[in-house]
């Protein structure tokens, strides 16, 4: 009789739906990865650069300094005749000659250009004149164009030479409180500042015996017009602070080289805390004044960044007003774009002839390099310069910290902030969180569903299993806003009792198991089932009940009435209200029902015999359940262990609502932390699309992929080898 | 019983047992069973039942399934106790000490009995394991001693000349009939008084279970055994006693030999001739 037509369609029917579903499910998680990756992978795009155009220009005007609006179609150069020009990049025509009515027709004998378009013009009677450069962009509805204008306004003007002669460098700011600060040398050996404001008018200050005999031969001031930089001949930057208006100084450094060369070019880079400088020989460092030791009161100028060095003297530095690319030309043409918080190299280009002033454009997506006779344009793609795998997973010495360190910190109040992305400490705080999690919540587990299967009641079974199951169905945003709202703050009025229930429910436990083993069998036998489970949940809390009352009273007798500050003071820990003991507690929630369940129904399948063969032997149950049900449903639990793992790491909500999410490394117990999950979570909401955090962001979702992967492999290995080892018949 | 050479067997020095051949003092009541009835929750299992084993005999259990020979086995090593709602009335004595009275402990009952299971069931462990299984848990961790014992229980099993060269593989890798085998060598090895044998060779081959056969006629010299069988004919090949039960009655017990031929009773001939069962 062959096989009836229906069931051969509906086996192979059955057939194809089965491997359909396996494929598409493999697929979907192919699918899942790809698209994690695509997001991620531009974080690795090499940067470019690629000249755009060169425009001629004349012999005679012998640019100092040079700017370029944000469309970079203009460029705004101060012209040692005494003339700012407005160069349209376009036609390469001068479309605008500016002579400041109070340089007096004068010619500038040196010139220097602030981010925002300031000029800070060195005069050659020894004046200096401020005048701020402004590009506005209009829109004209009747032609449908864009129209940019250029406007320069004149501001301080200081004699800052007495003597009269010209100043060979200078530099000056005016401050948003209207308060500039100039700072020139007319030679080597003399060093003039000055404040300016129009009530106390200007205060000059000669610099030139803080020198100490050194040859001054470039000068930088930063943004805040706070901090004076000189780099000297011989390859030494000294500092002068105007926080107190009358300048300090303070401190010095040297570069970090055995034959020291004179300095040639100094810039402070967006933010005005590290320093960029090259000397006659190429060489190229960040200089950032830091705290040498944790408690030191100075801040030391330190040299902190080496960057790749060029050929020739460096000639020229550019900032960014976008973040912390720079880019320095040397005397061979040679244009090299950094990023100075990685040390990182972004691009490089080669222009014959010496360079005598260069401007990165306000977006960053080009720059500008005077040349001998002409002016060459350049655009710049460099989309992720602040990544680099040393930056993800490396130290890094950030502005404002005194050693290199793993931080994250990706977005800041100020638009000079410098995001610091390292993926570290996340990952540190995932596998934290896990690892608290698992401490609390692998030994309940495991104890639960080995008494629920060994040695519970079958009533008691059939009650505790759902229940317990139904944790799992407590949606996690539940349990974060429980343990973040009130957990927390219970835990931290008694820390002292949460921590005393760690010791006491054991010890209390054991002792009534002990108390339980001397009622007599007869009278145990007749107790209703059970009742141990109740006499274990009373003594439970009865211990809780006991540590709240106890807690108090260690805290004074042995801390002094006040833990957290007990732990701050004698172990220099911090108590944060939302920390790892909370979530020990709260994700162990979570997770407990995973590997229970999952633990148990092992347990519960390893077969009657065996658990009839070895207690016919003698065994007892607790012997019959560690030699045999243990061993025999260890390949069942590893995966609860390890499904409850991958749980954990995974979580979101709960370490969100209940960590305080603080990217620190720390493994104390009571200092929260931040996870590859929540840092997701928390911040795409408010990453750009494309952004550099926002690529980032999908490489930890990436790294959360991996590392799930792998734990999830090896332990599919692990389980397949226990299994073996263990199989029933 | 040609297969075996008892002679080759390494006896315990312990042995207290009259070596086998020589007549020795009247053969004592190992297992007294009095007025026992078997109660799973309120239905009656066992029907006052009244047995008993000698000492070094084979005495074996038949009758139709579910005729409660298998609960009468177990609730000698008190393996019932494992069952809910099981509720035991009447009285069990192993040499003259009740089985059943409050303080006896069930772990120390057990241990005066091996056990051997219709499913043959190691230890998902090695050979060696599964044999010395019995001893580790009495905290014994003498390796000689444990080794020593290892290879008389599974001499004492025919087993050993298969297994010496693999103790230490998985007892999952051996056959249907050498499982058996080893857990009857691991039930001996605890050297027990008696060894309870529930169907042993239901699953077994016929040339597995003419081993066992043997096995069992060659341990009947050391030990007092009771087996329950569903094959009439295994019970007239190895025992001296056979007992016949009904719906959870006893119907007849007697010498193996009279039974089958002069069976007392008309249920117990209908039974052995296999008019029903």
């Amino acid at each position: 009789m062959s096989t009836r037509t229906s069931v051969r369609i509906a086996d192979r029917l059955a057939r194809w739906v089965i491997t359909g579903g396996g494929l598409l499910m493999v697929g979907a998680l192919v699918l899942m990865f790809v698209l994690i990756l695509l997001e991620a992978i531009p974080l690795w795009s090499q940067p470019r650069t690629k000249l755009e155009a060169e425009t001629k220009l004349e012999e005679a005007w012998r640019v100092l300094a040079a700017g370029e609006n944000e469309y970079r179609e203009l460029a705004d150069l101060a012209c040692a005749d005494g003339v700012v020009r407005v160069i349209d990049l376009r036609t390469g025509q001068a479309i605008q000659e500016l002579r400041p009515d109070e340089a007096e027709g004068l010619a500038f004998a040196s010139a220097t250009r602030t981010l925002t378009g300031e000029y800070a013009l060195g005069l050659p009677n020894g004046s200096v004149l401020l005048a701020d450069g402004r590009f506005t962009s209009t829109f004209d509805p009747s032609t449908s164009a864009r129209v940019t204008t250029y406007r320069l306004s004149a501001g301080a003007k200081i004699a800052l030479d007495a003597a009269g002669r010209p100043l060979t460098s200078v530099a000056g700011r005016t401050r948003e409180s209207g308060l500039a600060v100039v700072a020139g040398s007319p030679e080597p050996g003399v060093l003039l500042a000055a404040t300016y404001s129009e009530d106390d008018g200007a205060q000059i200050y000669d610099l030139s015996e803080k020198l100490a005999g050194e040859k001054v031969a470039v000068i930088a001031l930063d943004d805040r017009a706070e901090l004076l930089a000189a780099g000297t001949a011989s390859g030494k930057v000294l500092f002068f602070s105007f926080l107190n208006r009358t300048p300090e100084a303070v401190g010095e450094a040297t570069l970090p080289v055995s034959d020291p060369a004179p300095i040639t070019a100094a810039r402070y880079l967006l933010g005005g805390q590290t320093l960029v400088a090259g000397d006659a020989k190429g060489r190229l460092v960040g200089i950032q004044r830091i705290r040498r030791t944790p408690d030191a009161e100075e801040r030391v100028p330190t040299v902190v960044q080496r960057f790749e060095p060029q050929g020739a003297a460096i000639t020229a530095l550019a900032a960014s007003s976008r973040g912390k690319t720079f880019l320095s030309a040397d005397a061979e043409g040679d244009l090299v774009t950094h990023f100075a918080t990685n040390e990182r190299t972004l691009t490089k280009a080669r222009a014959a002839g010496s360079t005598a002033a260069v401007a990165i454009s306000p977006k960053a997506d080009g720059y500008l390099a005077i040349l001998p006779g002409r002016l060459a344009s350049y655009e710049l793609t460099a989309h992720h310069p602040e990544t680099s795998l040393h930056a993800l997973f490396g130290k890094v010495h950030y502005e404002g910290y005194d050693k290199p360190e793993y931080n994250w910190q990706s977005t800041g109040g100020t638009d000079d902030f410098e995001s610091k992305l390292s993926l570290v400490p996340l990952v540190f705080g995932t596998l934290k969180g896990t690892l608290y999690a698992m401490l609390f919540a692998v030994p309940v587990a495991l104890a639960a569903a080995l008494y629920t299967s060994m040695f519970a009641h079958r009533k008691v079974k059939a009650l505790v299993k759902p229940v317990v199951e139904l944790m799992a169905a407590l949606p996690s945003v539940v349990i974060g806003f429980v343990a973040g709202l009130f957990l927390s703050p219970l835990i931290e009025k008694a820390t002292v009792a949460t921590l005393l229930l760690f010791p006491a429910v054991p010890v209390f436990v054991l002792i009534a198991v002990a108390l339980f083993g001397l009622v007599k069998d007869e009278t145990r036998k007749r107790l209703p089932e059970g009742t141990e489970l109740m006499l274990i949940l009373s003594v439970t809390a009865l211990a809780v009940v006991s540590c709240a009352f106890v807690g108090p009273l260690v805290e004074t007798v042995f801390f002094g009435g006040d833990f957290k500050a007990w732990l701050l003071t004698s172990t220099g820990l911090k108590y944060d209200t939302r920390n790892s003991l909370v979530i020990s507690f709260a994700m162990g929630f979570a997770v407990i029902p995973i590997i229970f369940t999952i633990s148990e129904d092992a347990l519960s399948s390893v077969p009657e015999h065996l658990k009839a063969a070895s207690l016919a032997l003698g065994a007892s149950r607790w012997q019959t359940a560690i030699k045999v049900i243990l061993p025999t449903a260890s390949a069942g639990i590893f995966s609860a262990v390890m499904v409850g793992f991958g749980r954990a790491v995974g979580e979101t909500m709960i370490v969100l609502m209940a960590t305080g999410n603080t990217p620190i490394m720390e493994w104390s117990l009571f200092n929260g932390m931040r996870t590859l999950a929540a840092n997701i979570a928390v911040e795409i909401p408010e990453a750009p699309h494309g952004g550099t955090l926002y690529r980032v962001l999908f490489l930890g979702a990436l790294l959360l992929f991996l590392l799930t992967f792998l734990v999830n492999t090896a332990a599919e290995v692990m389980r397949q080898r226990l299994r073996k080892k263990y199989s029933v018949i | 019983m040609a297969a075996i050479t008892l002679g080759s067997i390494a006896r315990p020095e312990t042995a207290s047992s009259p070596a086998s051949g020589v007549p020795g003092p009247p053969l004592k009541d190992v297992i007294e069973i009095r007025g026992l009835s078997l109660f799973y929750g309120a239905k009656q299992a066992l029907f006052d039942i009244d047995v008993v084993c000698k000492e070094k005999r084979v005495m074996a259990f038949i009758g139709p399934s579910g005729c409660g020979k298998s609960t009468l086995l177990r609730c000698l090593n008190r393996m019932n106790d494992l069952i809910d709602g099981v509720r035991i009335q009447g009285s069990i004595k192993v040499a003259g000490q009740e089985l059943n009275s409050p303080d006896v402990d069930v772990v120390d009952v057990r241990k005066r009995f091996g056990m051997v299971f219709q499913k043959s069931n190691p230890f998902p462990k090695s050979v060696f394991e599964n044999v010395v299984y019995g001893l580790r848990i009495q905290g014994i961790k003498d390796k000689r001693r444990l080794h020593e014992a290892a290879e008389r229980s599974l001499r004492l099993a025919a087993l050993w000349d298969e297994v010496k060269d693999r103790l230490n593989d998985s007892a999952l890798g051996l056959s249907g009939g050498q499982m058996q085998r080893l857990c009857i060598a691991r039930a001996i090895a605890v050297e027990p008084e008696i060894l309870l044998m529930d169907e042993p060779c239901s699953a077994l081959d016929p040339i597995a279970t003419s081993k066992i056969e043997e096995l069992i006629f060659a341990l009947k010299e050391k030990f007092t055994i009771v087996i329950v069988t569903h094959n009439m004919q295994q019970a007239a090949r190895v025992s001296d006693e056979t007992a016949f039960f009904m719906l959870g009655k006893l119907i007849e017990v007697d010498r193996t030999d009279r039974m089958f031929t002069k069976p007392k009773e008309k249920l117990t001939e209908d039974y052995i001739t296999g008019r029903f069962g």
